[in-house]
């Protein structure tokens, strides 16, 4: 997670604690792993604004995220007990489990289909339609900044990826790429943002 | 092969890959130490994306989330994970009549107290064939975690019909139903929707040589792909 840097989070729930460490988040986990249920209400409070966010964004239903973000803690849940965190940091780890059920998702036929008539096949959106967003503006500024020292193609290959929920080849496609480059800059993409965020696991 | 399964491992971290690249690139990552790494970091890198999109969602979630994980087994922490590229079908030829005949006996008392209710003797007769059929395979399945009931098959290879014979499962949950997998060479290929009780008839949408079958649960309707978790599978 790189530099550990404590900023005050705008938060809806006045009740909710303040910003967790990755070390407290620890601490959660290990507690849930054990099947303590009231560790697992602060880890939601904690994790459900940056799962939310994500389904959210490659799903582009409200109903249908809000029911994918049911799965997803149910799945955590589950599974905590086998939560490494030598592999990835507890966000990381949740975004991980929520990107890929979301992505699977709207590549089920069915949602495809709803979601290609609600948006008459546009192209997904970009990045700046989360500016209604609650954020984090130390997470957020970084991330931009980061986004925007990416060549064009990079940055445009990792977005319709995450949060279009694109095959590489869908990608390439879209962006009328070779199938090659398209997966090639998805990965030099995330090199860049790897070492301009400082990121190491 | 191996060369190109390296480059995949930013596609792979975005969940870009289409299915049968990432099963074949999770077969390969976990032993790669490069991959594996490249892997942990790209997700770290994703997550910090995730981080930066925020967004609350609304508030009577919570207390659906905290209601339905009350109700939620854990996995126990030391189980193996189960790799389904690496199951191998049990492929128990039925072709001796003695071994179809206790299968019918066996099928029979699975769903028999359905069959009876609703008296439906086509259902019992198409049944009865259906295992009786020195060609058929009768292919039980196993819960991968704390799933109750069980699921047994059978399907004659070189067909696409499947009956599927569920008892006492557990509820999917509304809007949700059970989906069969059989898992071909190109992928899992759907093979039929069923209740938590009682015989299915069931199709597979290509014919292929499966080797092993396994059970989502997906939204009603099914889905062209599994989008769940893996709660039975051959062994």
């Amino acid at each position: 997670m790189g530099t550990v840097i404590p900023f005050p989070r705008r938060r809806t729930r006045t009740d909710a604690p303040s910003a967790p460490t990755p070390d407290r988040r620890t601490d959660l986990i290990t507690r849930v792993a054990r099947g303590d249920e009231s560790a697992f209400a602060e880890l939601y409070d904690d994790l459900a604004s940056i799962v939310f966010g994500v389904v959210l964004k490659v799903v582009r239903d409200h109903a249908m995220a809000e029911e994918i973000v049911q799965e997803v803690f149910v799945e955590l849940w589950r599974v905590a007990p086998r939560f490494d965190p030598e592999r990835a940091s507890v966000s990381t780890w949740a975004a991980t489990i929520a990107h890929r059920r979301a992505v699977d998702v709207v590549r089920s036929s069915q949602a495809r289909r709803a979601r290609e008539e609600r948006d008459g096949r546009r192209a997904p959106a970009g990045h700046d339609d989360v500016v209604e967003a609650v954020l984090d503006h130390h997470d957020r500024q970084q991330v931009t900044a980061a986004l925007a020292g990416l060549t064009e193609t990079q940055r445009q290959a990792i977005e319709l990826a995450y949060f279009g929920g694109l095959t590489y080849a869908e990608v390439a496609a879209t962006l009328d790429l070779p199938i090659g480059t398209a997966k090639t800059r998805i990965r030099d993409g995330l090199i860049r943002l790897r070492d301009e965020l400082g990121v190491d696991r | 092969m191996t060369t190109d399964l390296h480059t995949l491992a930013g596609a792979y971290a975005l969940d870009a890959l289409d299915p049968d690249e990432r099963r074949r690139f999770e077969a390969h990552y976990p032993d790669c130490d490069t991959c594996r790494v490249e892997v942990e970091e790209f997700r770290a890198v994703a997550g910090e994306v995730a981080t930066s999109i925020r967004r609350e969602p609304p508030a009577h979630l919570r207390d659906q989330v905290l209601a339905r994980i009350a109700e939620t087994p854990q996995l126990s922490p030391a189980a193996p994970v189960i790799d389904l590229s690496e199951r191998r079908a049990a492929r128990r030829r039925t072709g001796a009549l003695l071994a179809a005949a206790a299968a019918a006996v066996a099928v029979i008392g699975l769903s028999g107290a359905l069959i009876s209710i609703s008296n439906d003797r086509d259902r019992a007769e198409q049944i009865a064939a259906a295992v009786a059929d020195p060609d058929a395979l009768v292919i039980d399945l196993d819960p991968t975690g704390d799933a109750d009931g069980a699921i047994r098959v059978v399907w004659r290879p070189g067909t696409t019909e499947t009956l599927i014979l569920a008892d006492g499962l557990d509820d999917p949950g509304s809007g949700r139903v059970h989906q069969l997998w059989a898992l071909g060479a190109e992928g899992p290929v759907p093979a039929g929707l069923f209740d938590v009780e009682g015989p299915s008839e069931g199709r597979l949408t290509d014919l292929v040589d499966p080797a092993g079958w396994a059970v989502t649960v997906e939204p009603a309707g099914g889905s062209t792909a599994p989008t769940g978790e893996i709660v039975f599978v051959t062994t």
